[in-house]
């Protein structure tokens, strides 16, 4: 019996002596290698910044090694899936929640609830709530994204705040590079008085407001195609940061670029409100989720929380305009705090399954740009198609 | 039975080994091929007749959410009961006939006129046109593709800019601003009435034929040169001209090699999935999609995996119907000494 309790002594001794060895020295406490992938666009200044982050981690983790890959945004969620469904993949993938529900529901993604517990206290709440599904946490969240109005102040004293401004903006031959497709322009269908779900989750968007705001973006296309103007943010970009275009409408994440080339004349505003209220664009959040068949999970989390971590946002924020999910973080400059304004009125991205039906039956909208089909008929359309 | 018993062992064991040793030989062979061919071909018809989602891709067949739906998957596809905007089995199925149709249509002809004229006796620096020629089959279909929408681009495109360049010519100042690859209007709207031939459709042709007749000619010179010059000698002493010549000799004396390549040309076409979806993306709304085109969207965007591969076990249908004509044309796969 004395043996055994000596034995237990020394077990907890050793243990003892273990772990303050592994908490000491530089801080962090991961080790060996952390594979991850992310989809900024090379070139882009998110690529930039991602790269001196990186940089820096080397001093400040040097017991671990991070691999990093670029996979194009297209595939990152098809390759990582295929790469995990056969017992591959990373440790750890960057990426806008957009599919989040899908891939946690099918296991495609680590729980880490406990192994984050108590970690995630400098996160705002809407940021974790990101993150999560049904209860369960699946990321570290590291930053807000929602598309909203960048204008060129050079071109423009003030943005449009009303669908009716814009359009009129138009009418009258100021450039604006709007960007039609069912993400982009879905924040019109707020301003619209439009939504697409009821509280069940059934598509209700026939019941007026959408096909209000399909007819008004049909009405702005068929200016943007009569003049030539871009009507996509890729086709939009150069134009923009040329100084070409008065207005375009895109996503945050290309504000590291815009503000490159246009400095202190690049302004934002929230996507403009029409008759039915405020412009509801999608709210996503970017995060590291964790992959279920990954060895060094805890590291991949000190990575990921290093990342996400206040030096780390202050330069994501500053150089690539991310809108950091972390609190400590000091905002200063005032497009970001524009942009946090903006996003009081978005519609956080559901992480539920019903959500595929938007997408399978409301982004065919050439339909009613190009083939002609009236937005009422069209919604209808779609939405009974989306209650199939 | 006397005679059976008088038949040597050793002579009746070689008889066995030379039954057998063929099948031995195949035997890693068709392993290889049960793992990579058959083994796919099954999951897929398995998975056919189920509800496959995301949420079954980590457990695969062995997904307790995974149910049974029966044949659901192909009837939603040929009835459009798909949860899937602007789809109609049997519109798609008609274009992407009519696009392989059509594209051979073209390429055969032009390859053997080209191959014709480059056959003329006496043309300089023949060998390296014809080495030129080739350049469009060794470029990869996704490049040629890149470049092709480019060139086809509404405001940067090159052909925009040669269309304005000949309008000038003819006093126009305005600078020419097709919508090539968006404009949804078809421009003969009776050519196709199933399926809208949009802009699209005509610029993938242009961009398609350049990809496509080269091969074709590839085949007809050398047909060509296997017709002996004496046949056209004595149809010249005859007197016979020589539209006369090429429609009575060569004509029929290229016939043999063209029609394997031009049924090779349409299966080619009928599946030209990178070509078609780099170029357009099966835009404008849904205008260019061909079957398989349109498979790989049921699984990449709509994650649709079960209907996906009901789809392409119905393509498998339709491409064996195909072959199955093209094969009595061409007797492709009949023994050479039957």
């Amino acid at each position: 019996m004395k043996k055994q309790f000596n034995l237990l002594i020394s077990l907890i001794l050793i243990s003892a002596f273990v772990l303050t060895a592994c908490g000491g020295g530089s801080g962090s406490t991961a080790t060996g290698e952390v594979t991850f992938w992310h989809a900024y666009a090379t070139g882009s200044a998110e690529e930039a910044a991602l790269t001196a982050i990186l940089e820096q981690a080397k001093t400040d983790m040097p017991n671990v090694t991070i691999n990093v890959l670029q996979v194009p945004f297209n595939d990152i969620y098809n390759k990582y899936r295929t790469d995990v469904a056969s017992g591959g993949g990373p440790d750890m993938f960057i990426a806008p929640n957009d599919s989040l529900g899908d891939d946690a529901r099918a296991g495609l993604l680590a729980d880490i609830t406990e192994l984050a517990s108590g970690k995630l206290g400098d996160y705002s709440q809407l940021s974790i709530d990101g993150m999560s599904v049904e209860g369960k946490l699946y990321g570290v969240p590291e930053s807000l994204k929602a598309v909203a109005l960048w204008y060129n102040k050079d071109l423009i004293d003030t943005p449009p705040a009303t669908t009716d401004d814009l359009k009129a903006l138009m009418e009258g031959g100021t450039p604006v590079s709007l960007s039609y497709g069912c993400y982009h322009h879905y924040g019109f269908f707020g301003s619209f008085g439009g939504e697409v779900f009821d509280d069940s989750w059934k598509v209700i968007a026939d019941q007026g407001g959408v096909a209000d705001a399909m007819s008004y973006l049909n009405d702005l296309y068929q200016i943007s195609v009569a003049n030539g103007w871009p009507k996509n943010d890729s086709d939009g970009l150069a134009p923009f940061t040329e100084g070409q275009m008065a207005i375009i409408t895109n996503g945050n994440w290309a504000m590291g670029d815009y503000r490159k080339a246009l400095g202190d004349k690049l302004g934002v505003a929230p996507l403009p409100s029409g008759p039915g209220g405020a412009a509801t664009p999608f709210l996503g959040v970017d995060g590291f989720y964790f992959n279920p068949n990954s060895t060094n999970l805890e590291s991949a989390l000190e990575v990921a929380l290093y990342l996400t971590g206040k030096d780390a946002q202050t330069a994501m924020m500053n150089d690539a305009g991310h809108v950091p999910a972390n609190t400590t973080v000091e905002v200063t400059d005032p497009l970001i705090q524009s942009l946090l304004d903006a996003f009081e009125t978005a519609y956080v991205r559901p992480q539920v399954p019903q959500l595929g039906n938007y997408w399978s039956n409301f982004c065919g909208t050439d339909q009613v740009f190009e083939a002609g089909v009236p937005a009422a008929d069209w919604v209808a359309e779609a939405t009974a198609n989306a209650n199939k | 039975m006397a005679s059976t018993s008088m038949i040597d062992p050793v002579k009746r064991r070689s008889d066995f080994r030379k039954v057998v040793t063929p099948y031995l030989y195949l035997v890693p062979a068709f392993l290889v091929m049960s793992v990579i061919t058959f083994y796919p071909l099954i999951y897929q018809v398995i998975v056919s007749f189920t509800d496959f989602q995301t949420k079954d891709l980590l457990r695969g067949l062995a997904s307790e959410n995974l149910n049974q739906v029966g044949v659901q998957n192909y009837v939603d596809i040929l009835t459009g009961g798909l949860p899937v905007q602007n789809f109609e089995f049997f519109r798609v199925l008609t274009y992407n006939l009519w696009w392989a149709i059509t594209n051979v249509a073209l390429h055969v002809p032009a390859g053997i006129v080209i191959a014709v004229l480059l056959n003329t006796p006496g043309l300089w620096l023949k060998r390296i046109y014809r080495s030129l020629y080739i350049l469009p089959i060794v470029v990869p279909p996704l490049v040629v593709a890149t470049v092709w929408r480019n060139i086809f681009d509404e405001q940067y495109g090159a052909m925009n800019q040669f269309l304005t360049n000949v309008g000038m010519l003819f006093g126009s100042i305005d600078p020419v601003r097709i919508r090539w690859l968006e404009d949804f209007t078809p421009p003969i709207p009776w050519l196709l009435p199933n399926g809208p031939l949009t802009l699209a459709y005509y610029a993938m042709m242009i961009a398609n034929f350049w990809l496509g007749w080269p091969f074709m000619t590839l085949v007809a010179t050398g047909a060509l040169q296997s017709i002996p010059k004496d046949l056209y000698e004595a149809a010249s002493i005859d007197g016979a001209s020589g539209y006369q010549q090429f429609r009575n000799i060569t004509v029929p004396l290229l016939r043999p090699a063209m029609i394997p390549a031009a049924i090779y040309g349409f299966t080619l076409s009928f599946n030209l999935f990178n070509f078609v979806y780099f170029m357009t993306g099966g835009g404008p709304a849904r205008s260019t999609e061909i079957l398989v085109t349109f498979a790989y969207d049921l699984v990449r965007n709509l994650r649709l995996y079960g209907a996906a591969a009901a789809f392409s076990v119905i393509v498998f249908f339709v491409a064996m119907v195909i072959f199955l004509i093209t094969n009595r044309l061409t007797k492709a796969t009949e023994n050479i000494v039957e």
